[in-house]
């Protein structure tokens, strides 16, 4: 039971964070948590689809389809958050007022939140489809016995969900005019991790051959191994030794989601 | 629209590029291949030794019914494969050291290292 609970926690840490990092960044548009527990439906769903087409998916594209995969579904993932800050960037403003002056909702926001219910049901898909796999050896092992299989499944889901939770209410601690400065900034650098960690799938299946020479090693201080490595690998996508592209790349997205939507802003508007 | 048209561009140009390095993909370069099964829930072998600042591909092939997850922390792999199937595992060009694989999925019990020198 407990080797299930640890894995199928460890898997749903990231989706859980960026469920609750996207229900606070959302607050005040009316009806988000339908379109959360639609993204959550289907990814759980599409999760089982992958975990079942898992050997079709690994063996395509010479042997590197699992890779390709992995790095263009956190590709999406790093657009749709990119899009979302741009979004916040122009209803930002009406929605911090509107959080102020209670029980009013942001009628306009159902772009959004399919948006949102896009990315949370990619979060799930690529990780959920392991842990789909990983239960499915465990039964057919029969190391374990289906019940004790399921109650661990159950209580790591449970974690990770209580994660969401946590996370949500953590932030709406913020007072409302710095709620979504908050969000942008966490949404930012997890956008840029993975866009990194898309890189090193990349570099994985030998499609990206240049920039590969690792930048610096600073896994004497934070080893990738360690629960700070870990955690901050998921936050912020630290990784102790990130290649030349990795950092690039890293860096282009968080210039890209907290830079552009300010040098947009105070452009011109011309056709808008 | 200027603005929406600009974010398009942008988004677009993320979400292709990795189609873009599919098409890049090169022919792969001779590389050493080290073999490995995974029988029982152990690597066979559980160490091998490599050339330092050298890439290498891991060839593994799973002898088990139940899919794993190949993956190593320090030499950045992570791979899922299933029952009975043959996976190839690239792994960049290492300092010398010692560094460890596993199978996430028996993260405790099925682990193997490499020695780079």
């Amino acid at each position: 039971m407990l080797a299930s609970l640890i894995i199928v926690f460890r898997e749903v840490i990231e989706a859980g964070l960026i469920i609750g990092i996207l229900m606070a960044a959302t607050k005040g548009i009316s009806g988000r948590l339908r379109y959360a527990l639609l993204g959550v439906t289907a990814g759980v769903f599409g999760a089982c689809v992958v975990a079942y087409f898992a050997d079709a998916i690994a063996s395509s594209l010479t042997g590197m389809g699992q890779e390709v995969f992995n790095a263009t579904a956190l590709s999406i993932a790093v657009v749709l958050i990119t899009w979302h800050n741009f979004w916040m960037s122009k209803h930002g403003k009406d929605m911090t007022k509107n959080l102020k002056s209670v029980g009013a909702d942001v009628k306009d926001g159902v772009e959004s939140l399919s948006v949102i219910a896009t990315i949370t049901g990619v979060a799930i898909l690529r990780e959920g489809s392991e842990i789909v796999l990983f239960l499915y050896g465990i039964f057919s092992s029969g190391n374990e016995t289906i019940v004790s299989m399921a109650m661990g499944g159950m209580i790591g889901l449970g974690a990770g969900a209580l994660i969401s939770v946590l996370t949500y209410f953590g932030l709406l601690r913020i007072p409302a005019r710095y709620l979504f400065g908050v969000t942008n900034i966490l949404l930012t650098f997890l956008a840029a991790g993975m866009a990194s960690q898309a890189v090193l799938f990349l570099e994985q299946a030998g499609m990206i051959n240049v920039l590969t020479t690792p930048m610096w090693d600073t896994s004497w201080l934070i080893d990738d191994n360690g629960i700070l490595g870990k955690t901050l690998n998921i936050i912020m996508g630290y990784t102790s030794q990130p290649s030349q592209m990795q950092l690039t790349v890293y860096i282009i997205v968080i210039l890209l989601n907290l830079e552009w939507p300010k040098i947009l802003r105070t452009a011109p508007q011309s056709t808008v | 629209m200027k603005r929406t048209l600009y974010t398009l561009i942008l988004t677009a140009l993320i979400a292709l590029s990795p189609l873009c390095a599919v098409i890049a993909h090169a022919a792969d370069e001779k590389l050493q291949i080290v073999e490995l099964t995974l029988k029982d829930h152990k690597f066979a072998p559980a160490h091998f030794t490599v050339p330092a600042n050298k890439p290498f591909t891991i060839r593994l092939k799973n002898a088990d019914k139940t899919p794993a997850e190949f993956e190593s922390h320090d030499m950045k792999a992570e791979k899922i494969i299933g029952g009975g199937k043959t996976i190839s595992i690239r792994i960049r060009a290492l300092k010398a050291g010692t560094y460890t694989f596993f199978d996430e999925f028996n993260e405790k019990t099925t682990r193997g290292t490499v020695t780079v020198k």
